[in-house]
């Protein structure tokens, strides 16, 4: 059934494809796409810290659309999963946006997927602590 | 013997495509105008790529003129499309699965929103109906509801448009 959804969006005009991803980033599932599993990870850690930014900033961001190198990507989140998809470019974007909702909604439904999304749920804000320097570190830098 | 003059046509029905002669890569672009040169592709106009990339006319026409100095665009088509309007029974099922969601208020939603999008419903090009629907979500405040209405039209877009 997932791979279903997931190919609902691939048959979109310009859709390369698209993963699934928990809240840490785990690439759960993936359709479509020609690139390894870390890169699919690098890229849901990119959009989950944006979303962490959004979320810190008290107004946290579900849909995230950006260009990243000659891509088009689309990051959803709902119930702890987060859905990635990557185009050529946006040339149909508010099908895609749609499809992207509906399939979303059905996949996050799949229990195996429910499951996996829940034991990774963390606070968002939990996906920034890497980017700040702890005290200490901040101090050996300064020379005190 | 002299080429023929190049002449940047910023009208918003015009059409470019990327030119055979000379590719963007070395130059140094902006993301706002990679972001157009994505979409010139022989068959947006000038006003589909700011309705895509949310973009105004101005702006696009702009970045465009920059790119068409540069030679990397041409002129496509300056004609106007042929319109493919949308169908009355596609405006009475959106009616009808709007009514299902939010009630009485349904038709007053529609046309609002394609007052918004300063379009007519008898005029109204079906490559924006995605759009349409998408604005109309955005009225609903209830997830579970919006869902069942995006899934529901999304149906129908299968059905006759895809």
């Amino acid at each position: 059934m997932i791979e279903r959804w997931l190919h609902e969006i691939q048959n979109l005009p310009s859709v390369k494809g698209s993963f699934i991803a928990t809240m840490r980033g785990a690439v759960m599932e993936s359709h479509g796409l020609d690139i390894s599993t870390e890169d699919m990870q690098n890229i849901a850690i990119r959009i989950l810290r944006i979303h962490a930014l959004t979320f810190q900033a008290d107004n946290p961001l579900s849909e995230i659309e950006f260009f990243w190198s000659d891509l088009f990507i689309v990051g959803k989140i709902s119930q702890n999963v987060l859905l990635v998809t990557l185009c050529d470019n946006p040339q149909v974007v508010s099908l895609l946006r749609i499809t992207i909702n509906v399939s979303l909604s059905h996949i996050v439904q799949e229990k195996k997927i429910y499951k996996k999304a829940k034991s990774h749920a963390i606070n968002p804000s939990h996906l920034l602590r890497k980017a700040q320097l702890e005290a200490d570190e901040i101090k050996i830098l300064a020379g005190k | 013997m002299a080429g023929r003059a190049r002449k940047f046509i910023a009208q918003p029905h015009v059409i470019y495509k990327k030119s055979e002669i000379k590719s963007a890569t070395g130059l140094n672009l902006r993301s706002a105008e990679w972001a157009v040169l994505t979409q010139i592709n022989g068959e947006q106009s000038i006003q589909e790529i700011a309705n895509t990339l949310a973009m105004t006319v101005k702006d696009v026409a702009h970045i465009m003129y920059n790119l068409y100095t540069h030679g990397v665009i041409d002129v496509s088509q300056v004609e106007r499309k042929k319109h493919n309007y949308a169908e009355t029974s596609f405006f009475e099922t959106l009616e009808k699965v709007l009514m299902s969601i939010i009630g009485p208020v349904a038709t007053f939603v529609i046309d609002d929103m394609i007052a918004d999008m300063e379009m007519e419903k008898s005029k109204f090009p079906v490559e924006r109906i995605a759009e349409l629907i998408e604005l109309i979500s955005d009225e609903i405040s209830d997830e579970k509801k919006k869902i069942a209405f995006q899934s529901d039209m999304l149906q129908y877009l299968k059905k006759k448009l895809i």
